[in-house]
């Protein structure tokens, strides 16, 4: 049973008076819940936002009940289409956890400063990777195949990034053009702002 | 509070179990198609010449989303001189049956490949693989490192145990191809 509350995943009462939001007032202490998926290599868990949502968290409990609006698709779907993306995303997100890297080549994209994506059919779930402290440093693509990881070269996803431990999904977004577009991006990154407050509020 | 995942908790339901593994099947026979194809050192005009298709066609199994016909499968890796190798396992471990025996095979002995892989992480893990061999078919060491190049680990060891009427036969595939003996455990 899926909880779909979000106390599930919501700031608890402030304990740290130290920290404060980008309005000045203080962050209520954090106690992330509901990881999406932990493996060897990493834990994937929802960003929070300031105000305690998590645009992640709604995405995938709105695909598991087949009513995520934003779809393109959505009013021509068939019945069962957001919630086999669903179970495709968790799967990405099991499948890094546990290998450190995506299991095809076509499920991620890198957009801009460190912030990747998952991607099926014409849902976008961008996530970025932090070691947890409340820092960050972007990771991009490999390059150049001899820079692979000898583990990683005969794949076709060399080019994957050593990431740190935690992988935070932050924003979901419709697939409508070429590119991503910058206002998607400029969410994942507000998204990333405001949830590594959390982080650097408990390393103080 | 629970500190199980959302991954863990819809493998908890019957429906998520079903699902989640549906997702993974398809990922997974995406995953395959697209590394195959990409070792194969073919072009998509190439490959859809050999299947009698057109290119959209090659493109769109090749970067889709895996849940294709098993057929169409088997056609694909075919092309690409692969075969479809298609197996079970039980939740716990267990294999199953993976293929069909002819009546013949009534005195097929149980070989046992032990193999160690390391992932990115660095963590060993030991997969330990059932096969139903005839001496005819006792993985050698040239099968076990072609199947390691197949998988995302590398491949550190492997130890290979096979019934006592059947040793001779390993060792005789094993120096047929020149290469070292298994190492029997």
């Amino acid at each position: 049973m899926i909880d779909r509350s979000p106390a599930r995943y919501c700031a608890l009462p402030h304990e740290n008076p130290g920290a404060a939001g980008r309005d000045g007032l203080p962050l209520p202490k954090l106690v992330r819940k509901l990881a999406v998926a932990r493996g060897s290599c990493h834990v994937i868990e929802h960003a929070i936002r300031e105000d305690g949502t998590s645009p992640s968290h709604e995405f995938l409990v709105a695909l598991k009940d087949k009513v995520w609006t934003a779809d393109p698709d959505y009013e021509t779907l068939p019945k069962d289409a957001q919630l086999g993306d669903y179970l495709l995303f968790l799967n990405d997100c099991n499948y890094l956890a546990n290998h450190g890297y995506p299991e095809r080549a076509k499920y991620v994209n890198v957009l801009d400063d460190g912030i990747w994506e998952f991607k099926h059919s014409k849902k976008r779930l961008s996530w970025y990777d932090t070691p947890g402290d409340g820092t960050y440093t972007p990771k991009a693509m490999i390059d150049r195949h001899e820079d692979a990881p000898p583990e990683l070269r005969d794949h076709v996803a060399w080019w994957f990034p050593d990431m740190d431990r935690y992988i935070r999904l932050g924003h979901a977004f419709p697939k409508t053009g070429v590119m991503s577009g910058d206002l998607n991006i400029e969410a994942t990154l507000a998204v990333r702002e405001e949830d590594l407050t959390y982080d650097r509020q408990d390393a103080v | 509070m629970t500190d199980k995942t959302l991954y863990e908790l819809e493998m908890e339901t019957p429906e998520g179990r079903q699902g989640l593994a549906a997702a993974a099947a398809a990922s997974r026979v995406g995953a395959l198609l697209e590394q195959t194809f990409a070792r194969s050192e073919l072009t998509q005009d190439e490959l859809a010449r050999a299947l009698g298709v057109t290119k959209g066609r090659v493109s769109q199994v090749l970067h889709g989303d895996g849940n294709v016909h098993i057929a169409t499968v088997a056609r694909f890796l075919a092309a690409m001189d692969t075969q479809l190798v298609i197996s079970a396992q039980g939740t716990e471990g267990r294999m199953l049956e993976s293929e069909s025996r002819d009546r013949r095979s009534v005195d097929l002995c149980r070989s046992i490949v032990h193999m160690t892989w390391i992932d990115k992480s660095g963590v060993q893990t030991t997969d330990v693989a059932l096969h139903h061999a005839t001496p005819s078919t006792i993985p050698t060491l040239a099968h076990i490192e072609r199947l390691g190049t197949e998988m995302p680990f590398a491949l550190q060891g492997w130890a290979f145990e096979a019934a006592e009427q059947y040793q001779d036969a390993a060792n005789k595939a094993a120096s047929a191809e020149e290469i070292r003996p298994p190492a029997h455990v």
